[in-house]
């Protein structure tokens, strides 16, 4: 009796390694963090997580913007809109181009690409970039973009048609009175009672901040505010910095209307990555609730930058762009994933 | 009576390993489980080592009980099946009272082993969702042992320990490692891993106010598992030709397997010689719940060349514990136990005796709305059950069964912050338990 009562007592501390900790099916918002596509997740034989790389166009195509093509969750169907220079260009030339191109699995994009927008007036200097693209009405593209007297706004009567820009910037710093550097990196988003914001990257007092402003037929943009600003805080992985916003609206699992803005932030020791802060539409003003966490913080010093993000039914996407490595300068737009532990449906085409 | 002292004294004195989780949630042998555990005032069988010690001494003889129990657990989150593991186990426990001069006195003692593994413990970031009260608590074993005298024949007191196993460890590498020839590698691997217990008290009397009358009172300490594991890696690693000193220091704690103490107030009534009517309200301190998120302080060290392409993290952060505000809570329970008539024999003597049960317990969640970071998934928990029995004095030996079922409410979870990562999501579900003991009786 002893011995059993020994063998007990020694058996009772044994622990059991029993899988993966947690509940099976958790609740998640889709929202982040993202991990970065792997070998076999990314068709038209790109190499994961890159979706975009230097060979596509030889243009050093950046900044994505991704649309759903049909505005339909539940397909993958995506155009992608990016910021790219001249064939042959040096890779620090600025972007003087908007390309587009499409996507069958939401993720794997065509490697034939169509110019849909270049510098035509003035006021938009010797660059064109960060696009935003927004569907409206009917089908109409929305896309905003930064050139150098402020943010532009081109439209197309569809997926196909051909964009037209216009002969004044939509909104810039002009426009903010609190504003201390020119408005950059818009940010588009259509909200569910078919009002828009923008949110833009500028500095007040020489603060890193990001900004939106409202408008109710996606043209006529006013109320800027400041919605975020570097912290100052080490702690804080956006304490030096942010900018770059890109919103997309969602709806909580008790159908509670959000919009997510996902950003780029540099906490004070240099490192760069992509952030998130939120507010339920439900709610008065445009303050914005922080995550506090990055989305997607790669390790290397690569620096990621202006993202964007496209929700399905079932996960979302994380684009942004990189550089290809510590000391190379080469951008690549990358592709994550969230929930991070999901299988995702085959690439189309492999 | 010899063995049975020298089992309890073994049992008392050697290091044991114990605790009442599984018993807690779905009761401790047929009979307590039908009658949704109000049985503080009416137990004399080996459960009283769970129920209330001072039980052990109430009858006379050696009463041995052996059983098991299955229970199933249907959680979901979203509709969606959580995957809870089921709960099963054997339950076995002895209650032995005699005279020793003349004295009424007797030990006892009593043990869960669930059959899948003698103990899970998981530590999980706290934002994980998790059903906190039903998932990584549920798989410790439970052994206990309680002395308890009569010294008026109204008054039974009884009080024992119930231990549990604490952790301590820690590993060490040193050595070289060679990333291009690994098999070159010469590294140093130590493991020490302590294992120490940790004890409970638990206390109780059983009042006899008159025959058909009596209370009880007990008492469960607090008690968990204290889990800690520290780590150091020292070691130069090879890579390409170039040698990177490196130094990793881990150290985590957690705590686990929380079991708040709790006063149990028991009244039972017999109207008639053959109904039991039974009230149990039990205080349990889920106040003093502790975060069982592990705390980890990490500490990289490694001398870097320019021209090596990686960047080392900064400075890992210590994971910052919310604090859980968890609630005291009143748990009532009734019981009744009715023996069926028409079972005698010649000159009214029983050839059977068939107890029927029943009982309800409702158990409010402790668990505050988890509008923050944390997300401890709970409900309220309505507990119905059922038994059957069937003792055949002749042979002194018993078999009892019981079922129950629990429904968990639909709970809403709406986070405060939209930019939360695991969102609003709604919460129910239901448990079902089942199981059988055998007993005997040894005069």
């Amino acid at each position: 009796m002893r011995r059993a009562a020994w063998l007990l007592s020694l058996s009772a501390c044994a622990t059991l390694a029993d899988g993966t900790p947690g509940l099976e099916n958790p609740p998640g918002a889709q929202a982040g963090p993202f991990r970065a596509l792997k070998t076999g997740e990314l068709g038209q034989g790109r190499v994961a997580p890159n979706a975009i790389s230097g060979s596509d166009a030889q243009a050093f195509m950046r900044d994505p913007s991704i649309v759903d093509s049909d505005g339909d969750s539940a397909t993958l169907g995506v155009e992608g809109y990016f910021a790219a220079s001249i064939e042959e260009a040096e890779v620090d030339a600025p972007a003087i181009r908007i390309v587009r191109t499409t996507a069958l699995d939401g993720r794997s994009f065509d490697r034939s690409v169509e110019i849909v927008l270049e510098i035509q007036h003035a006021w938009e200097g010797d660059h064109l970039g960060a696009p935003s693209v927004v569907v409206g009405d009917g089908g109409e593209r929305l896309l905003f973009y930064e050139a150098d007297r402020g943010i532009g706004l081109a439209r197309a009567s569809g997926a196909t048609a051909a964009f037209e820009s216009g002969a004044e910037p939509v909104f810039s710093r002009a426009d903010v009175e609190w504003a201390s550097a020119e408005l950059k990196s818009p940010g588009i988003v259509r909200l569910f009672d078919d009002s828009f914001r923008l949110y833009f990257e500028t500095e007040s007092d020489g603060v890193p901040v990001i900004g939106v402003a409202r408008s109710d037929d996606g043209e006529t943009f006013g109320d800027p505010q400041i919605v975020l600003a570097a912290t100052h805080d080490d702690d804080d992985v956006d304490g030096a910095y942010v900018g770059a916003p890109q919103a997309v609206t969602a709806v909580s699992g008790q159908g509670r209307q959000i919009v997510y803005v996902y950003y780029t932030a540099q906490n004070s020791a240099g490192k760069q990555s992509i952030a998130m802060a939120a507010r339920f539409l439900e709610e008065e003003g445009e303050a914005l609730g922080r995550s506090g966490s990055s989305m997607y913080s790669p390790a290397g010093s690569v620096q990621p930058r202006e993202p964007s993000v496209i929700r399905f039914d079932d996960f979302s996407f994380l684009f942004t762009t990189q550089r290809t490595a510590k000391n190379t300068p080469d951008p690549v737009v990358i592709v994550a994933v969230s929930p991070g532990d999901l299988e995702l449906p085959a690439p189309e085409p492999q | 009576m010899v063995l049975v002292l020298a089992l309890a004294a073994t049992s008392l004195f050697l290091a044991r390993t114990g605790e009442a989780h599984e018993p807690w949630t779905y009761g401790y042998g047929s009979r307590a489980a039908s009658m949704g555990g109000a049985v503080a005032a009416d137990v004399n069988d080996f459960s009283a080592n769970y129920y209330n010690p001072a039980g052990i001494v109430d009858d006379e003889g050696i009463r041995i009980g052996v059983g098991y129990f299955w229970a199933e657990n249907n959680l979901r989150i979203d509709g969606q099946d959580s995957g809870v593991k089921s709960s099963h186990g054997v339950t076995f426990g002895i209650a032995a009272s005699g005279k020793i001069f003349g004295f009424p006195i007797g030990l006892g003692i009593a043990a869960h082993i669930p059959d899948e593994g003698l103990s899970r413990l998981t530590a999980l970031r706290q934002e994980i969702p998790r059903w906190e009260l039903y998932d990584n608590r549920s798989s410790v074993i439970y052994l206990a042992a309680n002395i308890a005298i009569r010294p008026w024949d109204f008054l039974e007191i009884g009080g024992g320990l119930s231990f549990l196993a604490a952790t301590r460890g820690r590993f060490e590498i040193t050595g070289a490692a060679d990333l291009l020839q690994p098999y070159d590698s010469q590294l140093r691997h130590e493991v020490d891993v302590d294992l120490t217990s940790v004890r409970y008290p638990q206390a109780g009397v059983l009042v006899h106010l008159s025959k058909a009358a009596s209370m009880g009172l007990v008492y469960r300490g607090q008690t968990n598992l204290d889990l800690q594991l520290d780590g150091k890696i020292d070691a130069t690693i090879n890579a390409i030709g170039i040698e990177v000193p490196l130094s990793y220091e881990l150290q985590a704690r957690t705590v686990q397997a929380f079991l708040p103490q709790q006063l149990v107030v028991g009244a039972s009534w017999k109207p008639h010689p053959s109904l039991h009517v039974n009230a149990d309200v039990t205080w349990v301190n889920w106040a003093a719940y502790e975060n069982p998120t592990a705390k980890t302080i990490a500490k990289l060290e490694a001398e870097v060349p320019a021209e090596f392409p990686i960047e080392l993290p900064g400075e890992l952060r210590q994971t910052e514990l919310e604090e859980l505000f968890f609630s005291d809570r009143i748990v009532p329970r009734i019981g009744v136990e009715w023996y069926l008539p028409g079972f005698e024999g010649k000159g009214g003597v029983p050839i059977l005796r068939v107890p029927v049960r029943a009982g309800f317990v409702y158990e409010k969640s402790p668990v505050p709305p988890q509008t923050g970071s944390t997300n401890l998934v709970d409900g309220d928990r309505y507990t119905g059950s059922i038994g059957v029995g069937v003792e055949i004095p002749v042979a002194r030996v018993s078999l009892d069964l019981h079922g129950a079922i629990s429904r968990l409410p639909e709970r809403v979870t709406l986070k405060q912050s939209a930019a939360n990562l695991v969102g609003d999501y709604r919460s129910e579900g239901e448990m079902l338990n089942i199981g059988a003991t055998l007993k005997g009786l040894f005069k």
